[in-house]
């Protein structure tokens, strides 16, 4: 631009000269020839003209030099603002980069995990015909939620939460009772599973967990989730009629004694599917033996959320005091059978019907061990209708350890009773509940003897936990894809009335049979 | 001998992190989808006393055709709305990689999608 400038000036200043220099044209006469000098080309004038016209060429050179200048500079600012403006954009990209990427981490750890539960709302009554016997109606719900999911590769794991008396653990219905107080919810299970993908065929699982083998009501109550270890090894194969055969082991830790020797259950179970044409199959046998299930009958106070307290004891004996456990409470003993009214008492919420007896120093004890041999044959077979297969599940159980003879109401050896140590269990239903519109409809027979199993663990709707005759008639429609109506009739009795902890309708006495009792329960189920 | 330990502590070293080299992430093949399957597994969701009300989990098995190695893969995806790509479909060509227990296959838009490996079958061995 400088350069520019000088160029153009220099030749403006010549120019300029050759203007000063130049003769005036005037109109005058011809003149003679003459010979004559020259006049001087430039004068004191004139340079001071050429001076001033140079003073103001460079007067503007400096305003363009400093025009420049400003536009340099706001060029440069420019250009530093564009810098500035592609650092941030590049900065926002790789922001944006990093946001993505941790968004995909935390979509990938959130995708790992499942979030699952139910609520059921249930209207249920009782009735039975027997004078005295009060006819009950009530409502309860049963919330249960929870996640489970991956926690990497070879290992999955969850918790859940539900509702229930923390002193039973075959429940967990809240009863509408209680002046709209805030119901209880405890931890339903917390568990890890060790399942590697190098071998498919193992899973070890710790913890609270949901039952890993194959069994029904008669061994547990489905709302029960034990606690322990389990070890599966489960082996699918190819060949045309057994198509996966699995062993497990069980250890269920159910009393821990700081001072003294704990109980257990330990068990194993060999199951396997079967497959011919139409018909699948599931039989399994399984072994449980448990080890000092006395303590089932000296649990503390917060075991059974007592609801009163106090103590019989001939040298100092105090008079029932409530105490605001949530119940159900210490079983008492029933026709003759003697147990503890307080704490430490048994822990059968629904009942103690198993055989006791106290030793010498009043203490508790099982009149028969436990030792559950279990034989389970569940069957489905495919009809014409894919939605409605012909489902019947078979089972017998024993308690190997049972006592030779039960024990009567009056105490004595029942000599002309064998071992009541037998259930007999059938299941018929036609239908499935899988999707939407499905239904299924069944009836169940199931007759449990007095020992048969721990009347502390058993199924909690039938009519007692042992010593049972029971029916079942049942229902189930699948209104939507996570909505289920069910409707189930209990129309059961005391099996044998002469035995001693049998439970008896009000007014009845030993010998007598017991008229049905009937329980309807109308429930509907959304899970989600 | 102090010697003779250095040694043997590196020669240690370098056995257990000998097996680091084959976990270094393979790269990217061209394979041939095989088949793109849409299947359902049954899920107990709770017992009603002994009768189960069960839920079906969708998940997706995919065979992919690699050299001369058709590989199965397994998906579950996170939600009952999450779908593959439409244009996996047989025949068509689609970026793979294998690992040991995992098959990895590219999407469109460039991220990918882990398969767990459920079968190995070599295509002579098929026949």
């Amino acid at each position: 631009m400088k350069s520019v400038l000088r160029w153009c000036v220099v030749p403006l200043l010549a120019t300029t000269l050759v203007a000063q220099t130049a003769p005036t044209q005037t109109t005058t006469k011809p003149k003679t020839r003459k010979t004559t000098k020259s006049s001087p080309a430039i004068t004191a004038a004139d340079v001071q003209v050429l001076r001033q016209a140079l003073t103001a060429q460079q007067q503007q050179i400096e305003e363009l030099r400093q025009q420049l200048q400003r536009t340099n500079h706001t060029v440069t600012k420019l250009n530093n603002d564009l810098a500035d403006v592609k650092t941030t954009l590049t900065n926002t990209a790789v922001n944006t980069q990093d946001e993505q990427k941790r968004m995909s981490a935390l979509e990938g750890l959130v995708g790992r995990f499942r979030l699952g539960g139910d609520v059921r709302i249930r209207g249920e009554s009782q009735f039975q015909d027997q004078p005295g016997f009060f006819d009950r109606n009530r409502g309860r719900v049963r919330v249960r939620f929870g996640f489970d999911g991956k926690l990497n590769e070879d290992f999955t794991g969850g918790v859940y939460l539900a509702t229930g008396s923390l002193g039973d653990p075959t429940t967990t219905n809240e009863t509408f009772t209680n002046f709209f107080d805030r119901k209880t919810i405890g931890l339903d299970k917390g568990w890890i599973t060790h399942n590697p993908l190098a071998h498919k065929w193992l899973s070890l699982t710790g913890g609270k967990f949901a039952y890993q083998w194959q069994r029904t009501q008669v061994t547990g109550d489905p709302d029960i989730n034990p606690e322990g270890f389990n070890q599966k090894l489960s082996f699918d194969t190819h060949m045309p009629f057994v198509k996966n055969v699995t062993f497990q082991g069980m250890e269920l830790l159910f009393n821990e004694v700081t001072n003294g020797p704990d109980s257990y259950a330990v068990g194993g179970q060999v199951s396997s599917k079967l497959e011919l044409g139409r018909w699948t199959a599931t039989p399994s046998f399984m072994v449980l033996n448990w080890h000092l299930p006395d303590a089932l009958l000296q649990a503390s106070a917060f075991a059974v959320q007592a609801t009163t307290t106090g103590s019989t004891s001939l040298t100092t004996p105090v008079p029932s005091i409530p105490v605001p456990g949530e119940g159900p409470g210490c079983a008492g003993g029933r026709n003759g059978g003697k147990l503890p009214s307080f704490p430490p008492c048994a822990f059968a919420a629904n009942g103690m019907t198993n055989s006791t007896y106290l030793d010498a120093s009043g203490k508790p004890h099982f009149g028969s061990p436990f030792l559950y041999a279990d034989f389970i044959l569940n069957n489905q077979i495919k009809t014409g209708v894919s939605r409605l297969p012909l489902n019947l599940l078979l089972e017998y159980e024993d308690n190997l350890a049972a006592k030779e003879h039960p024990v009567d109401f009056t105490g004595a050896l029942a000599t002309n009773l064998g071992k009541q140590s037998h259930v007999y269990l059938a299941d018929i239903s036609l239908g499935q509940v899988k999707n939407k519109g499905d239904l299924q409809f069944g009836y169940a027979w199931l007759r449990q003897e007095q020992d048969s199993v721990i009347a502390s663990f058993a199924e909690s709707d039938q009519r007692a936990p042992t010593n049972i005759l029971q029916h079942r008639l049942y229902a189930l429609y699948k209104l939507r894809q996570n909505t289920v109506a069910s409707f189930t009739w209990w129309h059961g009795r005391t099996l044998n009335t002469n035995l001693e902890n049998a439970v008896l309708g009000p007014g009845l006495k030993p010998g007598q049979i017991e008229p049905w009792l009937n329980r309807l329960q109308f429930d509907l189920i959304y899970s989600f | 001998m102090v010697r003779r330990c250095h040694i043997a502590f590196l020669l240690a070293v370098v056995v257990v992190l000998l097996p680091c080299l084959y976990a270094v992430e393979r790269s990217y093949q061209t394979a041939t989808l095989v088949g793109v399957q849409q299947r359902h597994r049954s899920r107990v969701l709770y017992y009603i006393v002994n009768t189960p009300v069960t839920q079906e989990d969708p998940f997706y098995q995919v065979s992919v055709q690699l050299k001369n190695t058709i590989y199965v893969g397994e998906y579950t995806p996170r939600h009952a709305e999450e779908s593959l790509p439409g244009n996996w479909k047989p025949g068509e060509s689609i970026q793979a990689r294998i690992e040991k227990h995992f098959m990895f296959l590219k999407r469109p838009d460039g991220s990918e999608l882990q398969f767990v490996i459920v079968k190995r079958i070599s295509p002579a061995n098929n026949h």
